[in-house]
């Protein structure tokens, strides 16, 4: 079966002084319909960006060099800007990172939201706002709190009506950017949970992008694992976290405590990200692999599929499964 | 909080300046050379004169009890009796208001208006062309003397061009139905006005373009793209109502130095206003005149900045809520 | 599981104050390195900077520049711009351009000396009032507020009016009205920077709060207080000029806004009188400008992102 999206060979790069900051450089996965796949990574690994390229809201210095976006079998790099802006929120939306910011502090939330929905259908202003009232019961919110202003909203209000906004049209895939990174420990735990729920009952496909694995692992079938905007690693979540086929993966799973397993010590990962205006030939994680070995300097590492559905870029995946969780002296 | 207990807040507020503008006022009067009784009633008046000031303002008592007295003069208007008028101060600064006023509001709102309107368009052309020849023009005009400026149109546009009258708010000595009159006064406020709004205009421009440019950056901005808006609509409805803040802010502040620049430009056109009749107190030592008009012109200003602050909470509902 | 070949790092768990010093010395030169080299990128900028130490040069030895004396009547009237009177003479046969290099003089003293006088009072207040808190704050901001309110210009013409006028009270008065601006920049940069780690650490050893407040707080948050001031420099030009205009300044010596007002009732007859004082205030006024935007835009590179 078709998937949902196909995303092909993305490259998108950044015009900077010194160059072309590689941000997205040979991107590709694919999404079934109903699935939920996890991007994880470290901050400026890419991931926003592939995010932001699928929402044509990149910042106006990138630039997509190649590449396909395949929406329900279109590709949607080449739509020119009006059409995409009519498939924008109807078929994909987004929920924001840190949703602090994203809503007008000037105009009351459901103003807001109403005219997001007539933006996107032809209704009377009274339907527009009885569906937003409907989308206000779902996620939690009380719907007289429709004419309150986003300063009047709790942190995890706002998310929830961000959460609303990004269903007003009944999207067939929802991208999550950080949904939780600017909320406390207990209300993220709700909101995931709610995501999780509203994804079963309405059935669209969801993307979320996090640099914390514990809540891709929570609310995701599958997980991409990037790093200096390439995929490292790509497999279930349960593969992802358990039996990781890649240095990166692993020292990143082993910077996260777990309440459940062995204790152990944490491992922080030395070094600093690679330069991506001129990256290093080889493979980009070398000079901080743990068991990074002179080929891992000179060539680039293969894609290598180590079981069902489950790849990784790395010369030497089997070696790295082996050696499992980092540990500190 | 809500909007009410922000407003009576805000007017409580501006007590503490207008006292602060009066103690100064008061300082002045008798930190300045001289008897202060001689100051008030003006150093040729007769001794039988100089007794009644020396009584009507107390300047025998301790400077607490005379302070008490002077704020009670005030409150009852009675800000002293300008000796070149003959008029009590109040009186005489009463006939010269309206005209200031009225080269202020409209330099004020074309200034405003156009300076606001072209930053924002900057701001969506930011850093191309148009924008770098704005942002200079606007930085140019910026840096002019008020006065310079003024003299150079005059010279151009009433002396060789003949365009507009050269002084004055009225042509004198002709008759004129009201609508003429009206008329008449607007090509005479031409000029001065163009001066005016053309220093202020700068600042506007600046401000405008800078809040625009920031906003535009904020997330709220991305999100309206996202769901799909038209940049049109996302700068006019989203960005713009935003932007407009610090604007509003920055109208506020310079409601002092508007009133600056009307001393200077009613003085090169001769326009009758308060800011040319201070000038004339000062040249002709008329210091109950001076003060007045020193009080006088604080409290507006108080006043205006009030009044924007009032405005800005209008438009901003977070402001209310602190 | 067998251990990986990751070794932690060796971390010093001393750290002395005079380290944190070094770095943060270290870390500020740098800064200023960055700070210097956008700067000159910006061409408008080093053309303002330019004008100005031209206009410092001009200010200090105006005899080089001049080639008549000011005072000096009995030349030629009303004589237009030529070889000789290199911007025309005035209506007591005095040479303009001698005059117009001597009234720089007089507006780079205001400027600097009012700017000067305001950044130290503001930095001083500013961050005393920020860094302490509490009730001193509470007090300092009200002042601050209501010596904002105050309009500055009436007040100076009023102080002139009674108690005469010189260079250096009109400098003052400018100073003293307008230290609020920067005390507002330096206490909202001391409650900035108050919370950064390394400042809490210098508390932490033991510095006393002036040595806090000079060493790490000042050096870093005093950036935007010279770029206001180098704004506030190219204003008290325009306010001493307006003084002047009005018949108000010092008369004792040369300033461009007295050169405009002599030359107002002869502006049909001789234009020369006040198109170039005007216009070299402008000019200085504008380097002021560019040097104080130049400044921001430095210290702040997001400016030259689009949008």
């Amino acid at each position: 079966m078709m998937p949902l999206l196909s995303v092909q060979n993305l490259r998108t790069y950044f015009r900077t002084r010194k160059g072309w900051l590689k941000a997205v450089d040979g991107v590709s996965f694919d999404l079934e319909e109903g699935e939920s796949l996890g991007i994880v990574g470290e901050s400026g690994c890419g991931k926003t960006t592939i995010a932001l390229t699928i929402m044509r809201t990149l910042p106006p210095n990138a630039q997509v060099m190649d590449g396909k976006i395949v929406l329900e079998g279109q590709d949607t790099l080449p739509i020119p800007d009006q059409e995409h802006r009519r498939l924008r929120w109807s078929k994909v939306s987004m929920i924001f990172q840190a949703a602090m910011n994203s809503l007008n502090p000037v105009f009351r939330v459901g103003d807001q939201l109403v005219d997001v929905y007539i933006n996107h259908r032809k209704v009377t202003k009274d339907e527009a706002r009885k569906r937003v009232a409907e989308l206000f019961e779902l996620v939690g919110l009380d719907k007289k709190r429709m004419n309150n202003y986003p300063h009047e909203f709790s942190g995890g209000m706002k998310q929830r009506t961000i959460i609303a906004m990004s269903l007003l049209c009944h999207p067939r895939l929802i991208i999550a950017d950080e949904p939780t990174t600017a909320l406390d420990v207990v209300v993220q735990d709700q909101i995931l949970s709610e995501i999780k729920d509203l994804q079963q009952e309405l059935k669209f496909s969801l993307i979320v992008i996090s640099h914390d694995i514990s809540v891709i692992s929570e609310t995701c079938d599958r997980a991409i694992v990037m790093y200096a905007g390439r995929i490292f690693e790509e497999a279930d979540i349960i593969s992802t976290i358990k039996d990781p086929h890649n240095p990166y993966t692993i020292s990143l799973m082993s910077s996260f405590p777990s309440i459940s397993g062995p204790i152990r010590k944490l491992v922080s990962i030395p070094g600093a990200a690679p330069n991506l205006v001129n990256p290093p030939p080889g493979c980009l994680f070398y000079p901080r692999c743990p068991i990074g070995k002179e080929a891992c300097a000179k060539e680039t590492p293969p894609y290598v599929q180590v079981a069902d559905r489950h790849s990784t870029l790395c010369h030497f995946p089997h070696e790295a499964n082996k050696a499992g969780f980092l540990q500190v002296r | 909080m809500g909007v009410k207990t922000y407003i009576a807040r805000r007017l409580l507020e501006i007590v503490p300046i207008i006292l602060a503008a009066v103690i100064i006022n008061f300082t002045l009067l008798h930190t300045a050379p001289g008897d202060p009784a001689l100051i008030l009633a003006g150093e040729r008046a007769d001794p039988e004169y100089i007794k009644v000031v020396r009584e009507e303002f107390g300047l025998d008592k301790p400077l607490i009890e005379q302070l008490v007295i002077y704020l009670r003069n005030l409150l009852a208007g009675n800000l002293g009796y300008s000796y070149m008028y003959r008029k009590p101060v109040l009186a005489v600064m009463a006939e010269r208001i309206p005209a200031t006023l009225l080269l202020i509001i409209t330099s004020l709102s074309v200034a405003l208006v156009v300076g606001t309107l072209a930053g924002a368009f900057a701001a969506r052309m930011y850093l191309t062309r148009i924008d770098t020849g704005l942002s200079m023009v606007s930085l140019v005009l910026y840096s002019m003397p008020v006065f310079w400026l003024a003299i150079v149109l005059v010279l151009v546009f009433s002396f060789t061009l003949k365009w507009f009258p050269i002084t004055g708010m009225i042509t004198v000595g002709v008759q004129m139905g009201e609508l003429e009159r009206f008329v008449d006064i607007l090509w005479h406020l031409a000029l001065p006005s163009f001066s005016l709004a053309t220093y202020y205009f700068g600042q506007y421009f600046r401000i405008s373009r800078s809040s625009v440019v920031e906003v535009m950056r904020e997330d709220y901005v991305t999100t309206a793209r996202a769901v799909g808006f038209q940049e049109n609509k996302v700068f006019t409805k989203y960005a713009l109502r935003n932007a407009i803040l610090p604007v509003v802010t920055m109208a506020g502040l310079q409601i002092g130095y508007m009133f600056a620049g009307a001393v200077l430009t009613e003085t090169v056109y001769t326009w009758p206003g308060l800011g040319r009749l201070i000038l004339e107190a000062i040249l002709s030592r008329d210091y109950p005149l001076i003060l007045g008009s020193y009080l006088i012109i604080s409290v507006v200003v108080a006043l205006a900045t009030l009044f924007t602050d009032l405005t800005y909470a209008l438009i901003d509902p977070r402001v209310a809520y602190k | 599981m067998i251990t990986g070949t990751l070794k932690p790092r060796e971390e010093e768990h001393f750290i002395s104050a005079e380290r944190i010093r070094k770095e943060r010395r270290k870390l500020l030169i740098e800064n200023v390195r960055d700070f210097l080299g956008r700067y000159k990128r910006n061409r408008a900028a080093v053309l303002g900077l330019a004008i100005v130490i031209v206009g410092v040069i001009v200010a200090l030895f105006p005899q080089l520049f001049a080639t008549h004396e000011p005072f000096e009547v009995g030349h030629p009237q009303l004589q237009p711009p030529s070889r000789t009177y290199f911007l025309g003479t005035d209506n007591l046969g005095r040479d303009m351009y001698s005059r117009a290099v001597w009234g720089t003089r007089a507006a780079l003293l205001v400027a600097i000396g009012s700017a000067g006088l305001s950044a130290i009072l503001g930095v001083l207040l500013g961050a005393a009032s920020g860094y302490y808190g509490g009730a001193l704050d509470d007090l300092l901001s009200r002042i601050f507020e209501v010596f904002m309110m105050i309009p500055r210009f009436f007040l100076i013409l009023v102080i002139v009016a009674l108690f005469g006028s010189s260079l250096a009270l009109v400098t003052i008065m400018i100073g003293i009205t307008w230290w609020p601006a920067n005390a507002r920049i330096m206490r909202s940069q001391v409650l900035t920077l108050k919370s950064r780690a390394y400042v809490q650490a210098s508390g932490g050893l033991g510095a006393s709060p002036w040595q806090i407040l000079a060493w790490h707080i000042i050096p870093n948050g005093i950036y935007p207080v010279i770029t206001n001031s180098a704004l506030e420099m190219g204003v008290a030009i325009l306010i001493e000029a307006g003084l002047s205009f009005l018949g108000l300044g010092d008369p004792n010596i040369v300033s461009w806004g007295q050169l405009i007002d002599a030359g107002r009732y002869y502006v049909n007859l001789a234009w020369w009188m006040t198109f170039f004082p005007g216009l070299m205030m402008l000019v200085l006024v504008l380097a002021f400008n560019l040097i104080g935007d130049g400044i921001a835009h430095a210290l702040n590179p997001r400016l030259a992102e689009r949008v």
